[in-house]
């Protein structure tokens, strides 16, 4: 538990001093660019990591909340009420999405969920009158923020690290969110359903309705992270919330590490400087490469960046007690109903 | 002592099949009633019907005083009727303790604020002391901290139990818990179901291990083919007629085989096609020296020796989980050995893989009719033959044995009924024109009828020289078509000889009823 606190110091004392240790504007791009993931990133992790559902159309949440908010702060709403509505927008679209797609397990599950991000992205660019399609939104105005007679507005252009340092804020909110929901009855129900669906039912865990609660929660948060995005960016497009972009970000959480604590930070923040690095190598072979570091990572580090970390710590201190959680649950048998 | 649960006339259809009829029966409080009834009886079925994972075709569940029928299995629980399942199912990546502590969502208090906020200290607490209190009454409190997945066997089985038990049940229903324990295993599982009850909990339980049952429960409910044989005391249902033919099988009059002819002139010929001569000087097609096989913890065939002569039809009879199927897949290569040998038509097979013991001569025609059901019969038959083109005399001759497949070349063969699906498997099994046949429950879930048809082909099959093991846990039909008879028990052979003479042995029923 001590332990735990010197780490979250330290997290937070290197995301603070971030953007003035690396203080080029590509960087601070980047670090607001890692913020925003870390925030989709656990959001996703509430169902992968927490619930084993694997949602593949995630981005498509984050989308709904980008255009809820650059339209409505466009037509005249403040800043933060932005943020709200694309919170409730994401919400409403995982509870339309989650109603039906929830009845359907597994790889079924997986697979309407990777439709219904297309669909979304189909219809940003069908709906020109609202969205302008392909030609793009322009135009988005910049957060404002007034808070008892100081305000601000952030010109996230020229001027990276006050809207870093906003988005931290939600990062933080998202992080803790996260944490607290995995150690509530909420967060243990969906644990259960992860490991035996059938078994949940069993001791009395409404299943459908906590999926259906969990996956409205994550695609809110989505939401949120959409409209961080959109006046960050001041410009959306369909290709910004495609299903590549949920892969990347399916990529991310299993890569830092589903169901960690920490795994959400280290996902994203890996991803994106290594991708940002291998750019700048080689253009033509940053794809190559990009494919066979995660094929490699994956391969080695099954459990995630974190997983494995943990692992290695565990087995350093001769705490072989505890075995990988992959190992174990090949044990359990999956559903067989007819008798 | 009033009513806790009743059943009236469920029945359940599937597809064509009638898996439970009309059933009734109830549940009084504070009793351990036994349901049960050999292999494929209906009894998971009924289990399904009451704990809502399947709705009824008709008929209503009623639990303290309440129609539940089709209830969701979450709502049952919250209204006290908890269960296990056949097999075992634990959060096995999460620790002993996790495991409680999850299964007693039904006692903790839940809502947002609790979920962003924490709960209450109190609560906590409350939650905490449950969560011990259930570890220590099933005698896992010294396993707290280990991961589920990496129990023993066994001690699963309990932690499933305490899983239940978290979400304090009224009616606990326990799906074969008796399911691979040993002797003391299941008598100290026993204890725990009485230390249950003893604390307020009525138990429901099912099982097919009729000794340990009768020995338990205060009441027996039998059924079989999903009807209700007898219901009552243990001593009267066990001694019930139709209770011991519905364990042991019912015999329809088969003939002998006729005798092995002896030496190891006579290749294995099937359809006019000769296949490979044996090796001088063995007569035997299989023979286990010393076998064990373990899966994980749990012992399955213990220093097993075991032959089958050429020409002989050999039955391996015994209660379920004894591990008869076990043998074949050793046999077949499917599973690998603990330690001893076994020799397959006069070679070792260690090191062969199945295909290549296919080669040898041998066939394995595994339990629950494995057949492709959308493709049609013939392309099944033809499915048998591992490789090169098919030999329309061997097909011809698979036509001769079983008749009804001829009439039914070109139907799909998911549209055929149980028998005739074992009889295509059978019939794939014989395409590649094997020397030993391993037969695996052929006649499970059969009617007498068609069960004898199986047996009579059986007997052509070994009148032209093919040998066969047989794994039946219809000891009566096993014994009238085999040569000799070994009878397993928790992965012993506890029996032996020729099969005339098991079928007069009273241990064999011992074996079966624990009469």
């Amino acid at each position: 538990m001590r332990w735990s606190l010197v780490w979250l110091v330290l997290g937070a004392a290197a995301a603070i001093a971030a953007p003035h240790v690396f203080d080029s504007l590509t960087a601070r791009h980047l670090l607001v660019l890692i913020a925003i993931n870390v925030i989709l990133v656990s959001s996703l992790d509430l169902l992968i990591g927490g619930a084993g559902l694997l949602s593949l159309g995630h981005a498509g949440f984050m989308g709904v909340g980008a255009y809820a908010s650059a339209l409505l702060v466009k037509a005249g709403w403040a800043f933060p009420l932005g943020i709200v509505a694309a919170l409730v927008a994401a919400a409403v679209a995982g509870l339309v999405v989650g109603v039906p797609a929830l009845r359907l397990k597994g790889h079924y599950f997986s697979v309407v969920t990777f439709i219904v991000g297309i669909i979304i992205t189909i219809l940003m660019t069908n709906m020109v009158d609202l969205t302008r399609g392909p030609m793009g939104l322009t135009g988005i105005p910049f957060a404002r923020l007034e808070l008892f007679g100081w305000e601000h507005t952030f010109r996230t252009i020229i001027e990276k690290v006050g809207y870093y340092y906003l988005t931290l804020v939600f990062v933080a909110l998202a992080l803790l969110l996260r944490w607290r929901l995995g150690r509530s009855r909420f967060g243990r129900a969906l644990a259960a359903i992860k490991g035996d669906e059938n078994l949940a039912e069993s001791v009395g865990i409404a299943t459908y309705r906590t999926k259906v609660t969990a996956f409205v929660i994550a695609a809110a948060v989505a939401g949120v992270a959409g409209a961080l995005y959109a006046h960050y960016a001041v410009f959306l497009s369909p290709d910004s919330f495609t299903f590549v972009d949920s892969f990347d970000l399916f990529v991310m959480n299993l890569l830092g590490g589903a169901g960690t604590v920490l795994g959400p930070v280290v996902g994203p923040t890996f991803l994106v400087v290594v991708s940002s690095l291998l750019r700048n190598l080689s253009p033509a072979l940053s794809h190559v490469v990009y494919g066979v570091i995660l094929i490699v990572v994956i391969v080695v580090l099954p459990s995630g960046i974190v997983g494995g970390v943990r692992n290695v710590a565990a087995r350093l201190q001769g705490g072989a007690g505890r075995g990988r959680a992959g190992d174990a649950e090949a044990g359990s048998g999956s559903g067989q109903r007819a008798g | 002592m009033g009513e806790l649960l009743r059943l009236e006339h469920l029945t359940r259809n599937f597809g064509g099949f009638t898996a439970v009829s009309d059933l009734s029966f109830h549940v009084d409080e504070g009793e351990v009633l036994g349901l049960v009834g050999p292999n494929g009886a209906g009894k998971t079925t009924t289990f399904n019907l009451v704990t809502g994972f399947l709705k009824p075709t008709s008929g209503r569940v009623v639990f303290r005083g309440e129609d539940v029928t089709g209830l969701p299995p979450h709502q049952l629980a919250r209204r006290g009727l908890v269960r296990t399942f056949q097999h075992t199912r634990v959060f096995a990546a999460l620790s002993v303790e996790e495991n409680v502590r999850v299964a007693s969502h039904m006692r903790e208090r839940g809502g947002p604020l609790r979920a962003l906020f924490g709960a209450a200290p109190a609560e906590r607490e409350a939650l905490r002391e449950h969560v011990a209190a259930v570890l220590q009454t099933v005698g896992l409190s010294g396993r707290r901290g280990d991961l589920a997945g990496g129990l023993a066997y066994g001690e699963q089985r309990v932690l499933e139990i305490a899983l239940a038990l978290a979400a304090a049940p009224r009616l606990l229903l326990l799906d074969e818990p008796f399911a691979g324990m040993n002797e003391t295993e299941s008598s100290r599982t026993m204890d725990l179901i009485h230390a249950i009850r003893a604390a307020g909990t009525t138990v429901l339980v099912i099982d097919h291990h009729m000794r340990t049952m009768a020995r338990g429960c205060d009441r027996l409910v039998v059924v079989d083919y999903g009807v209700k044989l007898a219901e009552g005391e243990p001593e009267a249902v066990t001694n019930d007629e139709r209770v011991i033919r519905a364990y042991m099988g019912a015999s329809e009059e088969l003939r002998a085989p006729q005798p092995v002819r002896g030496g190891p002139s006579g290749a294995g010929v099937v359809g006019g096609v000769s296949t490979p001569e044996l090796q001088v000087g063995t007569a035997d097609v299989l023979r286990f020296e010393g076998v064990s096989v373990s899966y994980g913890r749990v012992r399955a065939l213990q220093d097993v020796d075991l032959r089958v002569g050429r020409g002989e039809i050999v039955a391996l009879v015994g209660a379920n989980g004894a591990g008869k199927t076990t043998a074949l897949r050793a046999v077949s290569g499917l599973l690998a050995l603990g330690s001893g040998r076994i020799e397959l038509l006069g070679r070792p097979v260690a090191g062969l893989g199945p295909a290549a013991r296919v080669r040898l001569g041998l066939a394995h025609c595994p339990e629950g009719r494995e057949i492709f059901p959308r493709m049609s019969v013939r392309e099944n038959l033809e499915m048998g033959v591992p490789v090169g083109p098919v030999d329309e005399t061997v097909l011809e001759h698979v036509y001769e044995l079983f008749p009804r497949l001829r009439e039914r070349t070109w139907q799909s063969a998911g549209s055929l009924s149980g028998g005739e699906q074992q009889m295509l498997a059978i019939g794939r099994a014989l395409m590649s024109s094997p020397q030993l046949l391993l037969l695996d429950e052929p006649t499970l879930g059969l009617a007498p009828l068609l069960a004898r048809e199986v047996g009579e082909a059986l007997l052509r099959l070994n009148d032209e020289g093919v040998s066969v093991l047989l794994v039946e846990q219809n000891a009566v039909l096993a014994l009238a078509v085999a040569h000799r008879a070994y009878v397993l028990e928790n992965g012993n052979i506890a029996l032996s000889g020729p099969a005339a003479e098991l079928r007069e042995d009273d241990a064999i029923k011992r074996v079966y009823l624990g009469a």
